[in-house]
This record gives structure tokens, C-alpha cells and sequence, in this order.
């Protein structure tokens, strides 16, 4: 050990302040203390214990004395309550010497100190008894259901078991054919033998089968090519011709039709309302109802033929014409010409039959018949031309 | 060089806003005018006809497309409507006529063999003339599938019959065809 010089400088390095402090002893020690220590002592060694423990402390400590743990727990019971009881005597009368504060700030449950004897003792007892008598002292109705098992084993189960699980260790190791073996020699037999036929060369031309299948959304090209290289040559052939800038002329045209025009004003002659709208009849279906009156008086549709050549050469070449053609030779003429041909025809068509199977009220408008070609024409259309046969 | 069309979806928006509903509408008409021109004039032989066709067919695009449920291809609802105009137009054009139709002429042959460029001796032109004497609907079939390479999947909802209907009756008419051609 370094001097107390060194150890001092060592402590004025570490703290200054320490090493300045006065060295006062704040403990107190009472008077004579000391020089009445070692007589103190060695009188307490030579008085003899009047404990039991200061008994035990004497005898062979490899031996436990005999009824000492059946003396045990009665012995911790009286020191218990004797504790009990003192404590209980200084709170009634505490004792003058005692110099802390009366006032306890811990609270303890009610009867607590009562209880607490026998709670330990049940504690003691319990450690020491069987988990049978242990079930039994809590609950007498689990320790009364014990022994009811209610998980069925099969029968002979336990005893099987050791060969069932050495056996399907032996089986790990084999092979799928002994297994079978193992398992039944009657399927083992008949492994070989299949009752299922397959077509001669099936599977050679399977892969084929199955790519035709997926292109089986051929190809329209593929398609004709297939069914006849003839047509299939012919197919850019066309032999339909169109007018020079068509296509060009189409956007124009449709949307005149779809969007609102002006109505248009047509000059028309003051007639009667009935023999208006009888020629208006008249106008559309003039080749078609002469024709009709031919073929009523010949009475026989097979010499149509016939009859359409004997037909006037006007009447011909309307039935020769396309519907374009007809409207525009209609539209050629004018209603003085329309009139006259009307005066001059008129036992072509007979007009008071004519008028009496017309129902007025079912005809078009006068308006809508002479802004519209079309709608005397889909009048027409709507009404069976049969049903006029007269 | 004309400017690449529009695609459907846009197309059918421009013609959805009032502002640019003209616009819209045209465009369509530019996309599939010829298309739709050269399926109708297949079926009703004469320019003039195809012509009245055409239009009477645009001017019902142009009333109906509001209500387009756009659940199908545009292309498909014109071919739709293109053949429905032309088979109403071939309808009203039989009660037009006077004389009832025998079974074997009709009056499209005639106008066939009208055509000034007629030569009964070319291929092309015996084809025209096979193709008047299958029933309307089986040409159409033919024409669509012949012509305009449609798939039978689309075909079958231009027409609203089942593929397999559709499949059947044009292989019949390309073996009606070949066999009309082979002998004439």
C-alpha cells in the first residue's frame, strides 16, 4: 500500500473537494463501549442457550431428530401466533421506547391475521398429500369423473400397434411393384391386363390431330383454298365497275339526307281531294295495275310471258327499269302530262273501284307524299298489291 | 397519302359530343364506306341500287348510333344493318315487279347479263351468275366469308345465327357454286 502522503495527493487529483473536507465521524458509539467489548463477549459465550434450537445446534447434524418434521408445523403455528399476539399488544399499548410514529400507513385485509394460521396451514397440508386426494379436496366432481374415458380405441388396438408401424416402416423401402405385392398379390396379378382398346396408329397421329385442332379458327383464305383452288383464284376477280370518284361523293350526299332541309314547294293543280289522291295512286302503280288487269282476264299465270308481251311498249320498258329509273321518269313529267295520259288511259284502271277499295284515312298526307319520293312507294310496299286484285 | 382513320372507340365519342358529332359521323362513313359498298352491291348487282342502299343505310347510322351499346364491334352493327337494307331493298324490289319470279331466272341474273362488260364465257362472270342462285341469306354467308374473310365468330352475330349453321351453309355454297361453274 502506497503512503498516506501518496494516497492523499491520489485523492486531491481525483476530488479537490474531498481532499479539503475535515475527516469527521458522524456515527455516535455508546460511553465505554469499547472497553467493555471483550468482557461482553466472552460472557455471552459461556451462558448456556435456553432455546431448543441451541439443543439441536449441539447434537450430530447428519441425524434429523426423531418427530421433528411432525413436530414441525405445530412448532411454526405457535411461533406464528405468538407473533400474532404481540404485535396485537403493541398496537393496544405501544410500548414508550418505541420512538418511530404511531401512525401505521399500510392497510391490511379484514380478518387477515385471524386467517392467516390456518391458511398456512392448509398450505402445509396440502403439499404433503397425493394429487388424488389433492383433485378430491378441490373438487369432488372432477375426481369423480376421472376415471370415465370417453375416446373409443378399436379393439385389440394397443396390441397391433407395434407390427401396424413396423410394417409400413418395411413398406417405405419398397418398391411400388412389391408394394403391390406385398398388398395384393390378386391386383399384382392382373396389372398387365388392359381392357381399354385404342385405335391403331392413334398416338402416332395424334400431335397432328391435336395442332389441327388449335388452328381449327382457319383462316377464310385457307378456308376456300381448301374447298375449291377455283374459286379460291377468282377471288380478286371483280368484275363490278364504279364511277369515277364514287366514294368521294358519298359523305356529301348522306349528310344532305340527315340533316333538316327546307321544305320543298310543289306547284300542284287544284283537283278534288278524292281524284287527288286516286291519281297520286295512279302515278306509282300505273304499269303495275294494267298488268294485273291483263293477267286477271287471262286467267292463268303461266302464260305471264304472254301476256307481258302484249303489253303496250311503254309498259314494257317501265317493267325493264330499276327503281331509280322509274322515279326518274316519273319525276320527268309534268302534271298536265301526267293528266292528259290519265284522261286519255283511263279504262286502264277503274277508277271508282279503285277509289272505293282505297281507304282515304290510310293514305299518306299530301304533304308527306310530295316532299318524300318515297313514301307512295312504302305505302305501296306496306299494302299487299294482291289485295286489289278486283 | 389520306390520314390514317380513327379508331372505333374515338370515332364514336366524336360523334357522341354535339360539338363534334359531324365529324365523328363522316369519319365513320370514310372508314367503312367501301367495305360496306362492295357488300351491298354484291348482293343487289346494280351501282344506282347499291348506291340507294348505301345511304338509306347511313342516314339509319346516323339515327341509330346514339343507342349503339358498343357490347359489339362497330364494323359488325354496319355489316348488320348493311344487310338488312339489302335484303329489305331485294324484298321490295320482288313486289315491284310485275311479273311473278320463276325459280331459275331472277331479275339480278338478267341485270347481270345486262351489264355491258358480260361475257358468259369468263370465269368471273359465271361466278356472279352461280352466286344469284343461292338463297339470299347463303350469299350473303358466301359474300362475307368469300370476300370480306369475316370470322365465322363474327359472322355468326352479323347474322344472328350459330357458327356452325354459318360453317355448313357455305361449304354447301362453294360445293353449289363450283358445280354451277363446272357446268355452264
Amino acid at each position: 500500500m502506497n503512503s498516506s502522503n501518496e494516497i492523499l495527493n491520489e485523492l486531491a487529483t481525483l476530488s479537490p473537494l474531498l481532499a479539503g473536507m475535515e475527516r469527521t465521524n458522524v456515527f455516535s458509539v455508546p460511553d465505554g463501549y469499547f472497553n467493555t467489548l471483550a468482557e461482553t463477549i466472552v460472557d455471552s459465550m459461556k451462558e448456556p442457550s435456553a432455546t431448543s434450537f441451541d439443543t439441536l445446534s449441539k447434537t450430530n447434524l447428519s441425524e434429523t431428530p426423531e418427530g421433528y418434521f411432525e413436530n414441525l408445523a405445530d412448532i411454526i403455528l405457535n411461533k406464528a401466533k405468538q407473533q400474532a399476539v404481540s404485535t396485537e399488544q403493541e398496537a393496544a399499548d405501544p410500548s414508550p421506547s418505541f420512538n418511530g410514529t404511531d401512525k401505521n400507513v399500510f392497510e391490511v385485509p379484514n380478518g387477515y391475521f385471524e386467517s392467516l394460521s390456518d391458511s398456512i396451514l392448509n398450505r402445509i397440508k396440502l403439499q404433503s398429500v397425493s394429487a388424488d386426494a389433492e383433485l378430491n379436496n378441490l373438487s369432488a366432481i372432477l375426481y369423480g369423473v376421472k376415471g370415465k374415458n370417453v375416446f373409443e380405441v378399436p379393439h385389440n388396438y394397443f396390441e397391433g400397434l407395434s407390427d401396424s408401424i413396423f410394417d409400413r416402416i418395411r413398406l417405405q423401402s419398397l418398391t411400388a411393384d412389391a408394394e403391390l405385392n406385398d398388398l395384393s398379390p390378386t391386383l399384382y396379378g392382373i396389372k398387365d391386363k388392359n381392357v381399354f382398346e385404342v385405335p391403331d396408329n392413334y398416338f402416332e397421329g395424334l400431335s397432328d390431330t391435336i395442332l389441327n385442332s388449335i388452328k381449327q379458327t382457319v383462316s377464310a383464305a385457307d378456308e376456300i383454298k381448301e374447298l375449291s383452288p377455283m374459286l379460291y383464284s377468282l377471288k380478286d376477280k371483280n368484275v363490278f365497275k364504279v364511277p369515277a370518284g364514287y366514294f368521294n361523293t358519298i359523305e356529301a350526299a348522306v349528310l344532305t339526307k340527315v340533316k333538316p332541309q327546307p321544305a320543298k314547294v310543289v306547284a300542284m293543280h287544284k283537283r278534288s281531294s278524292f281524284f287527288k289522291y286516286a291519281s297520286a295512286a295512279m302515278i306509282a302503280c300505273i304499269a303495275v295495275l294494267g298488268v294485273y288487269k291483263f293477267v286477271n282476264k287471262t286467267g292463268n299465270h303461266n302464260n305471264a310471258a304472254v301476256a307481258v308481251a302484249s303489253l303496250d311498249p311503254s309498259i314494257q320498258n317501265g317493267l325493264k327499269m330499276n327503281a331509280k329509273q322509274f322515279d326518274q321518269g316519273l319525276n320527268s313529267l309534268s302534271d298536265d302530262e301526267i293528266a292528259s295520259y290519265l284522261d286519255k288511259n283511263g279504262n286502264y284502271a277503274d277508277v271508282p273501284a279503285l277509289s272505293s277499295s282505297i281507304d282515304e284515312n290510310s293514305l299518306p298526307d299530301a304533304d308527306q307524299y310530295l316532299i318524300d319520293d318515297k313514301t307512295l312507294d312504302n305505302y305501296l310496299n306496306d299494302n299487299d298489291l294482291e289485295d286489289s286484285k278486283k | 397519302m389520306a390520314a390514317p382513320h380513327l379508331d372505333d372507340k374515338q370515332l364514336l365519342f366524336q360523334f357522341k359530343d354535339p360539338s363534334t358529332k359531324e365529324k365523328g359521323y363522316t369519319g365513320i362513313i370514310k372508314k367503312y364506306q367501301e367495305k360496306l359498298y362492295w357488300h351491298i352491291r354484291r348482293m343487289v348487282v346494280e351501282h344506282e341500287d347499291a348506291n340507294d342502299v348505301l345511304q338509306n343505310m347511313f342516314i339509319k347510322v346516323w339515327n341509330g348510333l346514339e343507342n349503339f351499346r358498343e357490347d359489339s364491334q362497330l364494323y359488325t352493327w354496319l355489316y348488320r344493318i348493311a344487310t338488312n337494307e339489302s335484303l329489305t331493298f331485294l324484298e321490295q324490289r320482288k313486289k315491284r315487279t310485275a311479273i311473278s319470279l320463276s325459280d331459275v331466272e331472277n331479275g339480278l341474273s338478267n341485270q347481270l347479263k345486262a351489264d355491258k362488260n358480260f361475257d358468259p364465257n369468263k370465269i368471273e362472270w359465271k361466278l356472279q351468275l352461280a352466286m344469284q342462285q343461292l338463297p339470299e341469306k347463303q350469299r350473303i354467308v358466301f359474300n362475307l366469308r368469300y370476300y370480306d374473310e369475316m370470322p365465322y365468330e363474327e359472322m355468326s352475330r352479323v347474322l344472328e345465327t350459330s357458327e356452325g349453321a354459318l360453317k355448313a351453309s357455305y361449304h354447301h355454297a362453294v360445293k353449289k357454286i363450283e358445280d354451277f361453274i363446272l357446268n355452264h
